[in-house]
């Protein structure tokens, strides 16, 4: 490793750290990027192996509770009923993400105004337009232009994914019902892009793209950020954020893959360790100018926790469909995006088809729904189940809470004695609402679309993979924690770019947005880089 | 390790659960080869299973499934995941016995036209403005 002072510091080598020091590396400053993983060996992923859906109930869990790799820390998730999903490596959660691509709405960034909830944004969609479009052609979108749910901005870089006999049968249930679908955008490659083959329709985008084709950093940014300069240290997991005497952040403590701490000096220091990771390591690093933990004079830090709870619905039907085969998601619906005065929630939700089940899932959910027996009628039910399913969820908009929350735990530290993050989260009467209205009218497409069963559940328990709000962006240092370009009001060259920065949730994935928003950061970084500091 | 006894009530649990068929020519879960993973995955969560396989042995039969459903869960999950992905049975079900990659799957393209009346209808994404 080198010794120069380190001028940037990102904590954290998944979806916006990745993006923030691309974007940096033309500065020419030297920019070291630390990841408590390493890189994922995509030869290593379970679609290589005959037994790839039961390694995803194990050792390929997206929960690292469950998964317990070398890289992960436990999350106490117990006081909450959605649980932390993610992958703590390079790449971060894109390695395990769908590639479900949709940006927030123009409305998403005005929920005050136009709905009286929460807050507005203190940035709007038009200032991140420029960003999405640049971080579309890095990650690499296919789609269809022309979606009537956006401005008519977007443009993809790729043909959508196939519609398959089970898009086109839900395409179908919408037309009939009136309502609004559109092939969805997503970060997976359907031709070659940018050294990336192109998918060959696997069904585990889930789990990690053996082929290479779905848009996670690790096979995105990272390649390019490296060859521009960009230092990517692996297996070092920052303990805490340092601060110097004037106040300023100095540098980290951080443990290599060996358990050996070290100090790290740095001019600058991005947070990019997603919504769960970073007030973990901000409320961690207390000192005697920052009792609370760092950027924490609002008391905000880790408060505001969203996590889009999800609703999901599945129809058998008496004809085959694809199975699990294909790239996850092919269509979505902005129907039921936006308030109605209507309804008896705000907000609303997106609806995303999420393909079939492969053979041992098909199996599990026949268990589940009572369907599949035991002993002599198996083979016969089996038979009705498999290639036969059709998945279809809901991501609701979280609107944020101050008790939703992630803390310390007082009582467990992972493998380095670093306390793990506790996690205390309900779900709102208005979440619960519309849950239950997007699992109905989820019902309601099925049936339209020729389901001779449907089996709706929520929220969905291992579905935390958004991870929201808990570092909010605002103008008024005592309502949020960083300002309108991603600065910490507190320390003025400690940065958060990750989603931990989001004023509202949006109900929709929010990858793109990350790192729409790490990007703008890092162009105002740049653009501020003579008065940083002031 | 689970003892000579419990792997002998589990691969009873696994013939009653999914028995073989001449009709689909597909061996049941206790086959031999098929258990021999069964077992591999049941050590791996082994104080579960032990659990399943102590209240299986009180009720006896498939009315288990119903009269204790978490712990039918745990010896399903292990069954169901061992059985299909076995080749046999995979064939049976006209699929190639084989992992997704590198051979991936071949999905029809859809009909995009399908999308004129969401055309016609227009924009109805919210101003902001």
């Amino acid at each position: 490793m080198k010794t120069d002072p380190i001028d940037v510091l990102i904590v954290g080598a998944g979806a916006s750290g990745a993006a923030v020091a691309w974007s940096l590396a033309d500065t020419k400053m030297r920019i070291v990027c630390m990841d408590q993983g390493g890189t994922p060996d995509p030869t290593q992923f379970p679609a290589n192996f005959m037994d790839w859906e039961e390694r995803r109930n194990g050792p390929d869990h997206i929960s690292p509770n469950i998964r317990k790799a070398p890289s992960d820390y436990p999350i106490n998730d117990d006081g909450s009923p959605i649980k932390v999903v993610n992958y703590n490596g390079v790449g971060g959660g894109t390695v395990l993400f769908a590639g479900h691509f949709p940006r927030l709405h123009p409305s998403d960034f005005k929920v005050k105004t136009l709905d009286g909830v929460a807050d507005d944004w203190p940035i709007d969609y038009q200032t991140l337009e420029p960003f999405f479009a640049i971080n579309d052609r890095m990650m690499g979108v296919s789609g269809l232009p022309g979606d009537t749910a956006y401005p008519a901005d977007r443009n993809n870089q790729m043909p959508p994914v196939p519609l398959g006999k089970s898009g086109e049968a839900l395409a179908k249930g919408f037309n009939k019902l009136g309502w609004h679908w559109w092939p969805s955008d997503v970060a997976i490659a359907t031709q070659p892009y940018d050294g990336r083959a192109q998918c060959i329709n696997l069904g585990a985008c889930l789990w990690g793209c053996a082929q290479g084709a779905k848009g996670s950093t690790d096979v995105t940014y990272w390649p390019h950020a490296k060859r521009a300069g960009v230092e990517l240290w692996e297996h070092c997991r920052v303990s805490q954020i340092l601060v110097g005497d004037d106040g300023m952040a100095e540098g980290v403590l951080y443990f290599d893959k060996d358990g050996v701490e070290h100090k790290a000096e740095a001019h600058v220091v991005i947070m990019a360790a997603n919504g769960v990771g970073t007030p973990r390591l901000l409320l961690n690093s207390t000192s005697k100018q920052f009792p609370d933990g760092l950027a924490n004079s609002s008391g905000l830090v880790g408060r505001n926790l969203m996590f889009h709870p999800y609703s999901f619905t599945e129809g058998v039907f008496d004809y085959p469909v694809d199975g699990a085969r294909g790239p996850l998601k092919s269509i979505w619906s902005h129907e039921f995006y936006e308030t109605d005065p209507d309804r008896d929630f705000v907000r609303g939700y997106m609806f995303e088809a999420a393909r079939g089940r492969p053979p041992v899932n098909a199996a599990l959910a026949g268990y589940e729904w009572g369907t599949l027996p035991w002993g002599e009628g198996h083979h016969d039910a089996f038979r009705k189940l498999n290639d036969r399913i059709m998945a279809f969820c809901a991501i609701c908009e979280d609107l944020p809470e101050l008790h939703n929350r992630v803390t310390l735990d007082p009582d467990q530290t992972d493998a380095n004695g670093i306390p793990v993050p506790k996690i205390d989260y309900t779900l709102s009467e208005n979440s619960k609402k519309m849950l239950e209205h997007s699992a109905a009218r989820a019902t309601d497409i099925l049936n339209a679309a020729g389901a001779t069963e449907v089996h709706a559940g929520y929220p969905i328990v291992y579905a935390g993979w958004h991870l929201l709000g808990t570092a909010k962006m605002g103008l008024d240092p005592e309502t949020s924690v960083v300002n309108d370009w991603g600065r910490s009001h507190d320390v003025k060259n400690l940065f958060i770019v990750d989603g931990s920065v989001f004023v509202t949730s949006g109900g929709l994935n929010p990858t793109s947005t990350i790192q729409a928003n790490a990007l703008y950061v890092a162009d105002q970084m740049k653009r501020r880089l003579a008065n940083l500091f002031d | 390790m689970l003892s000579e006894a419990e792997i002998e009530t589990l691969t009873g649990v696994a013939g009653l659960m999914i028995p073989a068929s001449e009709a689909y020519g597909v061996p049941g879960a206790d086959d031999s080869a098929i258990m021999s993973e069964i077992i591999v995955s049941a050590e791996r969560t082994e104080d579960a299973v032990r659990n399943a396989l102590a209240a299986f042995a009180e009720v006896g039969d498939s009315s288990f499934q119903q009269s204790h459903p978490d712990e039918a869960a745990v010896l399903q999950t292990i069954v169901a995941s061992c059985y299909y992905r076995d080749a046999r049975v995979l064939v049976s079900l006209g699929r190639k016995p084989q992992p997704p990659f590198p051979a991936g799957h071949e999905v029809e393209e859809g009909d995009f036209s399908l999308l004129d009346p969401v055309r016609a209808r227009g924009e109805i994404w919210r101003k902001v403005d």
